[in-house]
């Protein structure tokens, strides 16, 4: 359904009145990733790791330094604003923040029937209901009446993905949906789009810190690391045999009940996307790093079927 | 909530805001009932001329003979006519420029922006002297000279508030279904800004008023059209200042500031009650 091909991103940084810097802030430097129809694909990174940024472009909200990215073989860069419109049709996006993605002068039912009446689809009082309802706003009469700040946090974010619902999207952008919720409900939310992604064939590209969540529904997970992919497996490869040491750290800061030590520990935090370090960009946090890593820049290759990673200890 | 009900209920606890409606309501009273207040024609003349403040004439008269207490109860209505009207079309111009520039950014923001620029540095009163002694001082140029050199301030507020609303991920979802610029300035952007609008336009109606006095008390519109800036230019004109007729130029002045403070009074119980971090609980 998504075929990206080496998307690039830079930002330039702002020169000042006394410096040309001439310098970029690398957000995406070369991310190549496919995403199958009906799957669930997780994007797991950092913070600063280029992951929302890569969502924001499949949305189509801003567009790639350099790159494609194909939705069912179409480039959506090069779509005419009428063509634009319609692929639009087939997409939404959920956002981290429930707080800030509902508009606070909207009432939910204006908030929910938007993109039904910005696509010009017809829906009764009935459709609207049922939407709100599948989401866990029940009954929904009690809800759509309702501004956004009489609602909590979790309610709030439930009304995000009925919107994001409402129209039956094919493919879902999910940027860090769960990460403001309680972890008491985060369950419920993932077990949802398990549920509408198998009913409805629902594409989703879930992006996320939190391996812990791409584990719990995705059926792939690609690991960001400062603006390029160093590890891509379906899920049982990631969680279960991991080979890049970035990931392996990722998964060992999962804390796990009766396990002391962990294995894998990294130091410091991402690096500044202006400077990217040569060679290997992960090799300044690497416990396992060689002299190599310092100056070539490792190939993604796949190690095992399906199971690619740039490093060089393969 | 309904957000008039909202407001109101916000009122009660707001004592400027509750000043602020007293005045203002109290004065759209006298406007309206002028005729029935007043006890004289205002321009007739209804005893001697210069006659001290008395049971019969309670403001006294001037130099016609004529009752200052009618005068000012009819010359309420023009401050509060020019005063909104002018606000009305100083706030639907800044509003505008504001969304525009703040929404699109770019080269027409840097445009609206100068222009913006330009309005504020010049003296608008100088300006506004220049500009209708050449389309000439009726009421409606009036209005709309007061209204369209006073939007700056506004288009600033609101080119600053559009700056950080247009950057809520509600805006992205919003382009993400296919929503038109238009439709995100107007259906998501602008209801955020109105509080502060609101607040705003309370502050320019209470410029407005003192604008049009100061315009008329210059000799500048119709000075044949009652208001309590046309009585002070009589006052002065007349030089009662100097003669110790303290009664005609006093009077229309304390209504002017009053009416002026019940509209800042206003502003500031908007900006209280719609900034939920000022707000009192």
């Amino acid at each position: 359904m998504i075929e990206a091909s080496d998307v690039k991103k830079y930002y330039p940084v702002k020169n000042t009145l006394f410096s040309r810097t001439g310098r970029y802030v690398k957000a995406l430097d070369g991310v190549s990733l496919s995403i199958d129809k009906g799957v669930i694909h997780s994007l797991v990174g950092e913070t600063g790791s280029g992951k929302s940024t890569f969502g924001r472009i499949v949305m189509a909200l801003t567009s790639p330094t350099a790159g494609i990215v194909k939705i069912d073989g179409v480039d959506l860069f090069s779509l005419k604003k009428k063509d634009l419109k319609s692929m639009r049709k087939r997409i939404q996006i959920i956002f981290q923040d429930p707080y800030s993605s509902l508009n606070p002068k909207l009432k939910i039912r204006a908030s929910i029937t938007e993109p039904l009446k910005l696509n010009h689809i017809e829906y009764d009082e009935k459709k609207i209901a049922a939407v709100v309802e599948s989401v866990g706003l029940k009954p929904a009469e009690d809800y759509l009446d309702r501004f956004p700040g009489e609602l909590s946090g979790g309610q709030r974010q439930r009304t995000a993905i009925a919107r994001a619902f409402a129209i039956s999207p094919e493919l879902i952008v999910a940027d860090e949906p769960v990460s403001m919720v309680d972890v008491s409900i985060r369950a419920d939310f993932l077990n949802l789009l398990k549920e509408t992604n198998r009913k409805e064939n629902l594409t989703v590209l879930l992006i996320t810190h939190d391996l812990f969540v791409a584990s719990y529904i995705s059926d792939r997970i690609s690991v960001l690391y400062l603006g390029k992919i160093v590890e891509e497996s379906d899920k049982n490869g990631i969680v279960g045999h991991p080979l890049h040491p970035y990931t392996q750290a990722l998964l060992d800061s999962i804390p796990v009940l009766g396990e002391g030590e962990r294995e894998v520990n990294i130091k410091g935090e991402i690096p500044n996307p202006i400077d990217i370090p040569p060679g290997c960009r992960f090799h300044p946090r690497c416990p396992f790093v060689m002299d190599k890593c310092r100056q070539v820049e490792p190939e993604f290759r796949e190690i095992e079927t399906g199971h690619f990673v740039s490093c060089h200890l393969y | 909530m309904n957000p008039l009900m909202n407001y109101l209920g916000q009122l009660r606890k707001s004592k400027i805001g509750l000043v602020g409606w007293g005045i203002i309501l109290t004065f759209v009273f006298i406007a309206i009932f002028a005729p029935l207040i007043s006890p004289y024609n205002p321009n007739a003349i209804s005893g001697a001329y210069y006659q001290h403040p008395s049971m019969l004439h309670l403001f006294g008269t001037n130099q016609e003979g004529q009752d200052l207490f009618s005068q000012n109860m009819y010359g309420t209505r023009i401050p509060l006519i020019v005063g909104t009207t002018a606000a009305l079309v100083a706030v639907v111009l800044g509003l505008l420029v504001g969304l525009f520039s703040g929404y699109f950014g770019g080269v027409p923001d840097e445009i609206l922006m100068r222009i913006t620029d330009f309005f504020l540095v010049v003296p608008a009163i100088v300006l506004m002297i220049v500009i209708s002694a050449l389309i000439g001082g009726t009421l409606t140029n009036v209005i709309l000279i007061i209204g369209g050199l006073s939007w700056p301030m506004t288009a600033r507020v609101v080119r600053s508030m559009v700056l950080s609303i247009k950057e809520w991920p509600f805006v992205e979802v919003a382009k993400s279904s296919n929503g038109s610029s238009l439709y995100i300035m107007f259906k998501h952007i602008l209801p955020n800004v109105m509080p502060v609008v609101f607040a705003n336009a309370a502050l320019s109606v209470a410029n407005a008023i003192f604008t049009q006095a100061a315009l008329v008390f210059i000799g500048v519109g119709d000075v044949t059209d009652l208001s309590w800036g046309n009585i002070m230019h009589f006052a002065y004109i007349n030089g009662t200042i100097t003669t110790g007729i303290w009664w005609y130029m006093i009077p229309p002045g304390i209504f002017i500031v009053l009416l002026t403070v019940g509209f800042i009074f206003l502003s500031t119980s908007f900006e209280t009650i719609f900034n939920p971090r000022t707000r009192r609980i």
